[in-house]
């Protein structure tokens, strides 16, 4: 098996291969995004094209903070920091120096992402320094203060007396480009977000994609090995922060205005909830977490409002119902053959009531993004459930969970009504009601909390998409799987 | 080949080694005895350039290699296979051995893929596997496969026997003396006292971060000294 040692230490590819492959993907991408951009994107709406692009580039975003935190394992959660330099370098350069009988947009924007990319990879350096010397939590910490003294920096700069050298980035108000500096757009953004996977994925297919991971795995293991952890630490952050930077360029020269509070601790903590939820150095879960966790945060806003005595009457009455289950759910009722059908009817039902939920989300007033969104991960869920083993498994608990969920729903809506006819209660929540943008980061949390209860390694653990793992994950084995089984 | 001058080494205010003087010659097999905590394994990290010492000297055919980064070191010939075998166990044995040969350069990494799977063909066995599904002694192979990935001039081993069944010990040991026939210089640190003193052409028994007797292998074996303290009477 000589074959086996070779095939890995030279290049897989004939070069006349490699180029062949190159090049049609590249063509297939122009021809995609045109198609986009011509096709699909002018009968869309503002909101449903915004929509898209926040998902794309936070898909981005959580892939470039997927090669620091999840590859590399240093753990950064001053992502948004990176972010914020690339997208106000680009709309200073832009008010200051742009014209529109200068040069091209698309010129102009490949020269302000240059420079914005420059900006945040310099940031990234300086970050990165303290990387060698500081492990996990600790670092963690200090790319927190990173990312919030850079904001709270940002915040000072109106050009008055606190400014640095005069500088005026607006303050703590928005930074409003000139008319006609709107040159970014979604087909841009879709193309920066493939080439982005494209780059980390290039990266970890070298031998020195290895090295990165082997930082993560066991530092001391490699730096015993000879690997300059120092210079691939380093680089991770650089490479990283560029992207980010590029992300924020695009971003800002699409929404032509940039302020402070987009770049809020906040988007640190959810582009580090998509890597984690992704799978921690998975660049497919990291960008489908991206994508998916955007739609969700976005869509809950469009949840109706809740009276606070109903949701207070749910509370009471699951925690009543998991108390109860506690002392055994169904097993002690009925027999192994029975229980098999039951948990096959209910996954069957779960699925059929996830179709009637995407069949009414279609008849709503949603952005036709969830629609799609929502049919495509319906599509997934029903193809897995009939091709895998592990997911039918799962989908009965799934299912049952979901039956719990109605059950503690019909029976909250009695005690809700009588929590309406206890003074008391009534003096107290009588009125109130959770607006739905107040309440939807609980909502958000708790989806949150599911999924990394089903799946504790994230969506994909430390799994890659390829043509042969999505054949594996539908039920084809392939013969290194059993050999190493 | 090898050449320690009295290294100091501290952690933090912990006095780890104090003012050590140990020397390998080309070919050798050196062994370093002594209990836990003695400071065997500092010794070991410190010459690998992971510890830095605050006095001393330590050199390499004659030039100083105390400055060198880890990294460099490694280069230089001198690869240490560290304690607890600290293999990558996220990646497949090929990729560990491959991280292995990761300052190498030239041609030859594929044929020593193979030569160092003809030495362990277990390893040829688990190519494909997950390097975090081997055995311990599967595991402490591929730790000294990744070794020698790097072509090293001086093996550091450190504590091969950890924890392994006897049989896989035995083996574990004959492969080391087969690595030192094919010409690689070979310093370990044992806890194992009696395997690593039949093994060793010379051998330093180290105490409370001193070294306190220098012998050849056989010498140390015989020494009534040694015997009482280390060798169970």
């Amino acid at each position: 098996m000589p074959l086996e040692a070779a095939a890995l230490t030279h290049q897989r590819f004939s070069s006349g291969k490699f180029w062949l492959v190159r090049i049609v993907s590249i063509a297939l991408l122009v021809g995609i995004a045109c198609l986009f951009q011509f096709a699909a994107v002018p009968h869309m709406g503002i909101y449903d094209k915004r929509l898209l692009i926040s998902a794309m580039t936070f898909a981005s975003l959580a892939v470039s903070l997927n090669l620091i935190n999840g590859v590399t394992g240093q753990f950064s959660m001053g992502h948004a920091g990176f972010y914020m330099i690339g997208a106000y370098t680009g709309a200073k350069l832009t008010t200051t120096f742009y014209d529109r009988h200068l040069m091209p947009d698309y010129a102009w924007l490949l020269a302000v992402i240059c420079g914005g990319a420059v900006m945040s990879a310099f940031a990234g350096f300086i970050v990165g320094l303290p990387s060698l010397r500081l492990r996990g939590d600790y670092l963690a910490i200090v790319t927190l203060g990173f990312g919030e003294i850079l904001r709270v920096v940002v915040n000072n700069q109106d050009g008055g007396d606190k400014s640095l050298f005069g500088l005026n980035l607006g303050g703590s108000y928005a930074l409003d480009m000139p008319r006609g500096s709107r040159i970014s757009e979604l087909a841009y953004i879709f193309v920066f977000l493939v080439i982005t996977i494209a780059i980390c994925r290039n990266l970890l297919k070298t031998a020195h994609g290895l090295a990165f991971l082997s930082i993560r795995e066991d530092e001391t293991a490699a730096e015993a090995t000879g690997i300059n952890t120092t210079k691939f630490k380093v680089t991770a952050f650089v490479i990283g922060a560029a992207l980010a930077g590029i992300a924020g360029v695009l971003m800002a020269h699409y929404n032509g205005s940039v302020t402070p509070n987009d770049y809020t601790m906040d988007v640190s903590f959810l582009l580090v909830t998509m890597v984690v939820m992704g799978g921690t150095g998975s660049i497919t879960g990291a960008a489908l977490a991206g994508i998916s966790l955007k739609l969700l945060e976005e869509s809950l806003r469009s949840v109706p409002d809740i009276p606070a005595v109903n949701l207070w009457a749910a509370v009471v009455v699951a925690i009543l119902f998991a108390a109860v289950l506690k002392r055994g759910g169904l097993g002690r009722v009925l027999n192994a053959p029975a229980l098999a059908v039951v948990r096959i009817v209910i996954a069957e039902l779960t699925l059929l009531l996830i179709a009637y939920m995407v069949f009414k989300l279609w008849h709503t007033q949603m952005s036709i993004v969830f629609k799609v969104a929502a049919s495509l991960v319906f599509l997934g869920c029903a193809a897995a459930f009939h091709a895998r083993d592990n997911v039918r498994k799962a989908l009965p608990t799934f299912g049952y969970l979901v039956t719990c969920v109605a059950v503690v729903l019909l029976i909250s809506i009695p005690l809700a009504s009588a929590f309406h006819k206890l003074p008391l209660l009534q003096k107290l929540i009588g009125d109130t009601t959770y607006k739905a943008t107040d309440v939807r980061w609980a909502f958000f949390a708790t989806a949150l909390v599911i999924t990394m209860l089903v799946r504790s390694q994230g969506l994909f653990g430390h799994h890659e998409f390829s043509w042969s793992f999505l054949g594996r994950s539908f039920g084809k084995r392939s013969e290194t799987v059993e050999a190493s089984a | 080949m090898l050449e320690v001058r009295g290294i100091q080494v501290y952690y933090g205010a912990i006095h780890a080694l104090k003012g050590l003087d140990i020397s390998v010659g080309h070919g050798e097999i050196v062994s370093i005895i002594g209990s836990n905590g003695a400071g065997k394994s500092t010794l070991l990290r410190t010459i690998s350039g992971l510890l830095r010492p605050k006095e001393g000297d330590i050199l390499l055919n004659g030039d100083s290699i105390i400055n060198l980064p880890p990294n460099r070191i490694v280069q230089c010939g001198i690869v240490h296979a560290p304690e607890g075998r600290r293999i990558f166990t996220n990646m497949t044995v090929g990729e560990n051995l491959q991280l292995g040969a990761f300052i190498r350069k030239d041609d030859a990494i594929a044929s020593d893929m193979e030569a160092v799977l003809n030495r362990f063909p277990r390893l040829r066995e688990r190519f494909k596997q997950n390097a975090g599904t081997l055995s311990g002694g599967e595991q402490q192979m591929l730790a000294i496969g990744r070794a020698l990935m790097a072509r090293p001039k001086i093996l550091l081993l450190d504590e091969p026997s950890l924890g392994l069944a006897p049989n896989l010990v035995a083996e574990i040991f004959k492969i080391i003396r087969d690595i030192n026939r094919d010409g690689t210089t070979v310093l370990l640190v044992e806890q194992n006292a009696i395997r690593a003193l039949e093994l060793a052409n010379r051998a330093y028994v180290l105490e409370t971060c001193r070294i306190v007797l220098s012998d050849t292998g056989a010498a140390l074996l015989a020494n009534p000294k040694v015997r009482e303290a280390y060798l169970g009477g």
